[in-house]
């Protein structure tokens, strides 16, 4: 009789065990089918436009598409009830980015800001990866140059006398990384050439750090910070230049709507090119010099 | 002799013999197909805009035994013939970060008979999970068997509610309310 019980109890035991090994075996199947035929696919939407506020995203435009960007900036918030609070002094920049593949960018624009018309490439260089085989599949970095021209009217002559001083440019290794669904970071290394400095002990070749994030609250609304860390010439830059500006810091929201979209920020630069709001910010925070501003995007697909 | 002298086998060879029989039901293994050169394509579109996903990253397997299937696709891996519309389709809509995969399990209804050339129409009965809600579906689906080459074809419909795919107004007539989705693939022995 303890023989029977006994082997009653292991042909169940067995046959409960078998069972579980089918219904197992087939998830594990599955994964393992599936881990057959996965690839690796690129990190997408690290930011949600190809500017984080006024500095340039890790984001490209895909091949074929064109964007009408439209970027505002109010006056400052310390003007007071006057000005309503900024709201009657504007800066602004048009202009129309392109994607000529889906590695490479291109773009111009016009400020109101000094009446600088701006020109950039933009190239992929290397993508994040989905499941990233070597450290530098873990970022996604590009290049950004960029030529800005200074298109104000010469008071001693004509326009094109001083041409030579009118010209300065941007160069970034824009390196971010998409640490989650909702979190990314970006750092950006910027070297800055300005034909014309105002004294002779400011330096025409200057460097900064960006640094970059955006925390995504919802699918279609995201926080974004942005701050650029001007490098100091010799470690201590006494230069009138440098000393009489400021670290660009801005916050924003990214707010997207199917093709279009908004970015509402709050900033202490006026300029939206980078020799304007990284080396001519003179506003700060501590002073209220803070600027309302947005951008708007429309994408179409040539 | 009372019932208690009778011997039984002792367990150890009771364990021997349902591992034998369990292992001659895995005899017929080759009753077993998975799914290969997949081509799934999805079409949520409107007169105002094509809105069309195609992804060859199904994997499943069919047990012509048991009648019972599964399948599983990695929802990133729809290609999009507009990148930006890929990007909303993974970051606002299928949210394929947190839902990676849709799986539908099931039993098949409907008698095929894999050694005979034809083409026999069954259903697909079972669980879908799509954005991470299940829904149970019966899902029309052709078997057609051509001289050892079995292929599988169905067509269906989802709902965007049912799975809680939410569209925002602004884009509402840009967007179907449903999908019809196209599953065709091959099926080989392993």
């Amino acid at each position: 009789m303890r023989y029977l019980v006994n082997s009653l109890l292991v042909l169940c035991i067995v046959s409960l065990f078998s069972c579980n090994l089918y219904a197992q075996d087939l998830d594990d199947l599955l994964s393992d089918l599936q881990s057959e035929v996965a690839t690796s696919q690129d990190v997408i939407a690290t930011f949600k436009a190809t500017r984080v506020i006024n500095g340039h995203s890790v984001e490209m435009l895909a091949k074929g598409d064109l964007e009408f960007r439209i970027a505002h900036r109010f006056g400052r918030l310390n003007t007071g009830a006057v000005d309503l609070w900024g709201l009657d002094l504007a800066d602004n920049r048009i202009g129309f980015d392109y994607g000529i593949t889906n590695w490479l960018m291109t773009g111009i624009g016009r400020s109101s800001f000094n009446n600088v018309v701006d020109y950039f490439l933009k190239a992929r260089i290397t993508r994040q990866q989905t499941q990233p085989q070597n450290l530098l599949q873990h970022f996604s970095i590009n290049w950004y140059s960029n030529v800005m021209l200074d298109g104000r009217p010469n008071p001693l002559g004509s326009w094109t006398e001083d041409i030579d001083q009118r010209f300065s440019y941007a160069h970034q290794l824009i390196i971010a990384k998409k640490i989650n669904d909702r979190f990314s970071l970006q750092i950006t290394p910027t070297a800055i050439y300005e034909s014309y400095v105002p004294t002779a002990e400011d330096q025409n070749l200057r460097f900064a750090l960006g640094t970059a994030g955006r925390v995504k609250l919802t699918n279609r609304v995201a926080i974004t910070a942005e701050h650029f860390l001007r490098i100091p010439f010799n470690g201590s830059d006494i230069s009138p230049d440098f000393q009489q500006n400021n670290n660009s810091f801005s916050v924003g929201f990214d707010i997207e709507t199917g093709g279009h979209v908004f970015q509402l920020h709050f900033t202490n630069s006026r300029s939206m090119v980078e020799r304007g709001f990284i080396q001519q910010t003179n506003g700060t925070w501590a002073n209220n010099d803070i600027h309302f501003g947005f951008n708007i995007t429309r994408n179409f697909t040539l | 002799m009372s019932f208690s002298k009778i011997r039984f086998p002792h367990p150890f060879y009771l364990l021997l013999l349902t591992l034998l029989i369990s292992s001659s039901v895995h005899l017929n293994a080759q009753e077993r197909y998975k799914i290969v050169f997949p081509n799934v394509n999805f079409f949520a579109g409107t007169p105002l805009e094509d809105i069309d996903g195609t992804s060859d990253k199904l994997v499943g397997i069919l047990d012509a035994v048991k009648n019972e299937f599964a399948f599983r696709i990695a929802m990133n891996s729809f290609q999009f013939p507009r990148a930006l519309m890929q990007e909303h389709y993974n970051e606002n809509y299928l949210e394929t970060d947190k839902f990676p995969n849709a799986d539908f399990k099931g039993s098949i209804d409907g008698n095929v008979d894999w050694k005979t050339n034809g083409t026999y129409e069954v259903v697909a009965k079972g669980e879908f999970i799509v954005h991470g809600v299940a829904k149970f579906y019966e899902i029309p689906a052709f078997i057609s068997i051509q001289d050892g080459e079995n292929k599988i074809k169905a067509v269906f419909e989802i709902q965007l509610e049912d799975h809680q795919i939410k569209r925002p107004k602004i884009v509402m007539l840009k967007i179907a309310d449903s999908a019809e989705v196209t599953v065709e693939a091959t099926l080989e022995a392993f």
